[in-house]
This record gives C-alpha cells, sequence and structure tokens, in this order.
C-alpha cells in the first residue's frame, strides 16, 4: 500500500517536472527563433540582395535554439518514462 | 508497473530498453550498431561509386551533387581557418554526409518495437563518441599548432577568474555537440511511436507521412550541417587563436 502511494507520488512528480522541462523549453526555442526570424526580416528589407546569406544564418541559428528544446525533451522522456518506471 | 497508462505498460512504448547482445564482455546495442555499420557502408559506396566515374567532362547528377557539397564545404572551411585548415574538409564532409544518412535511416518503417532498423544517431552512444572524436581532435591540434603554453593559457583568458567559466564551456562543447543530435532525432522517433499508439488509423498514415517528411526534409539536413559547421568552428579556435 505504502509502495503503491510512493509509486503514485514519484510518477506525479515525474509528469510535473516533465511538463515545466517542456514548457519552459518551448517558451525558451519560440522565443529565440523569433528574434532570429525577426533580425532576418529587418536585415532583408534593408538589403535584399542579402536575402541568400542571412537566410543561412537563420538557419543555423534556428537548429542551434532547437537545440535547447530538444535537450530539454530528453530530459522530459528520462523522467517521464525511465525514472518513473522503477 | 507504473509507467505511462497504457502506452508503456503495454510495450508500446519503449524508450532506452533496446535489444542488446554481449559483445567482448560489453553490452552493444544491436540494431543499432547493424544501422550505423549500414550508413557507413552506403558513404563509402556513394564515394566509390562516384569516384569510378568521375570525369573531367560532362558531370554525371551524382558527381555534381558531390563537387557542389565538396565546395560548400572547402569554402566554408577556407572562409573561417584558411588555407592551412584543408585537412578539416575530408573531416567535415564526412561527418556530414555520415550523419545525414543515419538521420535518414529513421524514414524507412522497419517496425516498432523493436525497429530493425532505427537512427544510429538516435541512439546517445553514437553522438557522445562522435563528439568525443572530434573533441579530442580538436584539442590535439590546439595543442600541435599552438604549443602546450598557449593552449594552457587560453583558460585564463582574457581575465583570470574566468577559469571556470572557460572550463565549463570546454566541458560544455562536446555534451551539447553530442545531446542536440541526439534529442533531435530521437524526437523524431519518439514522435513516430506516439503517431501510431494515439491517433486514431485513418489519421495515421498522414500524419506518418507528414511528420517523417518534415523530419527527413527539414530537421535531418540541418542537424547534420550543423554538426558539421560547429567541428570547423571549433578547429577554427583551435588553429588560430580566438576569432
Amino acid at each position: 500500500m505504502a509502495n503503491d502511494l510512493n509509486q503514485a507520488i514519484e510518477l506525479a512528480g515525474a509528469m510535473v517536472g516533465g511538463g515545466l522541462a517542456l514548457g519552459g523549453g518551448a517558451i525558451g526555442a519560440a522565443v529565440g527563433d523569433g528574434l532570429a526570424g525577426s533580425q532576418t526580416i529587418a536585415g532583408v528589407a534593408r538589403q535584399p540582395e542579402a536575402q541568400g546569406r542571412l537566410f543561412t544564418i537563420m538557419f543555423i541559428i534556428v537548429g542551434l535554439v532547437e537545440a535547447m528544446y530538444f535537450i530539454n525533451l530528453v530530459f522530459m522522456v528520462l523522467f517521464v518514462f525511465v525514472l518513473a518506471k522503477k | 508497473m507504473s509507467g505511462v497508462g497504457l502506452l508503456a505498460g503495454a510495450g508500446a512504448i519503449n524508450i532506452g530498453n533496446a535489444p542488446t547482445i554481449k559483445l567482448l564482455g560489453l553490452t552493444v546495442n544491436k540494431y543499432d550498431v547493424i544501422a550505423s555499420l549500414i550508413a557507413g557502408v552506403l558513404v563509402i559506396g556513394i564515394g566509390l561509386a562516384v569516384r569510378v566515374r568521375v570525369t573531367a567532362g560532362v558531370p554525371g547528377k551524382m558527381q555534381l551533387a558531390f563537387e557542389a557539397l565538396s565546395n560548400t564545404v572547402s569554402n566554408q572551411v577556407e572562409s573561417s581557418i584558411g588555407s592551412k585548415g584543408r585537412r578539416i574538409v575530408p573531416l567535415a564532409m564526412t561527418l556530414f554526409l555520415y550523419i545525414l544518412f543515419c538521420n535518414w535511416l529513421e524514414m524507412i518503417p522497419t517496425g516498432h518495437a523493436p525497429q530493425y532498423l532505427p537512427s544510429p544517431t538516435g541512439d546517445v552512444n553514437l553522438t557522445y563518441a562522435m563528439a568525443l572524436t572530434v573533441i579530442i581532435l580538436v584539442h590535439a591540434t590546439w595543442i600541435r599548432t599552438q604549443g602546450l603554453g598557449q593552449y594552457l593559457s587560453h583558460y585564463f583568458r582574457p581575465y583570470k577568474v574566468l577559469f571556470p567559466i572557460n572550463l565549463i564551456e570546454e566541458i560544455a562543447k562536446p555534451l551539447t555537440l553530442a545531446l542536440r543530435l541526439f534529442g533531435n532525432i530521437f524526437s523524431g522517433g519518439i514522435m513516430v511511436l506516439l503517431i501510431w499508439a494515439l491517433l486514431p488509423w485513418f489519421v495515421v498514415p498522414i500524419g506518418d507521412l507528414v511528420w517523417k517528411a518534415f523530419d527527413g526534409l527539414f530537421v535531418a539536413p540541418i542537424q547534420a550541417f550543423i554538426f558539421s559547421l560547429l567541428t570547423i568552428l571549433y578547429f577554427q579556435t583551435a588553429m588560430s587563436g580566438e576569432h
């Protein structure tokens, strides 16, 4: 009985932690992508012929920013699927 | 068994338990290793095929694509490192092609539990190994190019008090390199499992197709490109001091 309760508490904690990790990660990734995109739009508006180079740099930055989100996702999977099952 | 309700209990979503075999006393994820070997054979095979048919006349499509890739990598290396970076071009190209093919293996449907050809870059062991190899190469090149004194003193530039931060930066480089690639590709695989487990049966094929298209056309090349680009940038810092 106590074991069931402990397991339930662990599962609940893992779910909440996973949700927080995903939420914070999503906000951070979205804001970062938006900043990169806005600067790209400003740059292209100033100088339309630089569009190719600016696009390349934007995709590089998007890839780096999304990395934070995916690392958060990895930790969510760790919490929910691996740690809470024990 | 606790866990995520019915899904994990029914074995539909199986995380962190890949089928393993024991090889020389070490535990090896067998399907991941087989898939990584297949990707390696593909890379070598395409390279050899282009080499056999290379011609100074009108080039074929594969040769054109290879030349475009080689020129892009070469220009990137030259613009950041200069002429002494020519040794890095094969490393960067191999990393890009190998990671790209490994990521593309995810798009082939080969079963769910167990997946017979999973994407090897979705296994954390491969990405740790690649990042470790690259970082060891970077540090060795650093010491060889700039000397041990310069290498050790760079940890104390520009201010001595920043030594812990520089140390953490050097440790974070291989960690983020590995986890970035792993997280992107691993989450693609998880998404496929979720699509097959959660959506109604008539939506599953469309969802599968859309997600795999996004994963293969967008995430895979970008992650391969970022890995090789960051390798080139780390070598730039190592070979020619701070940019």
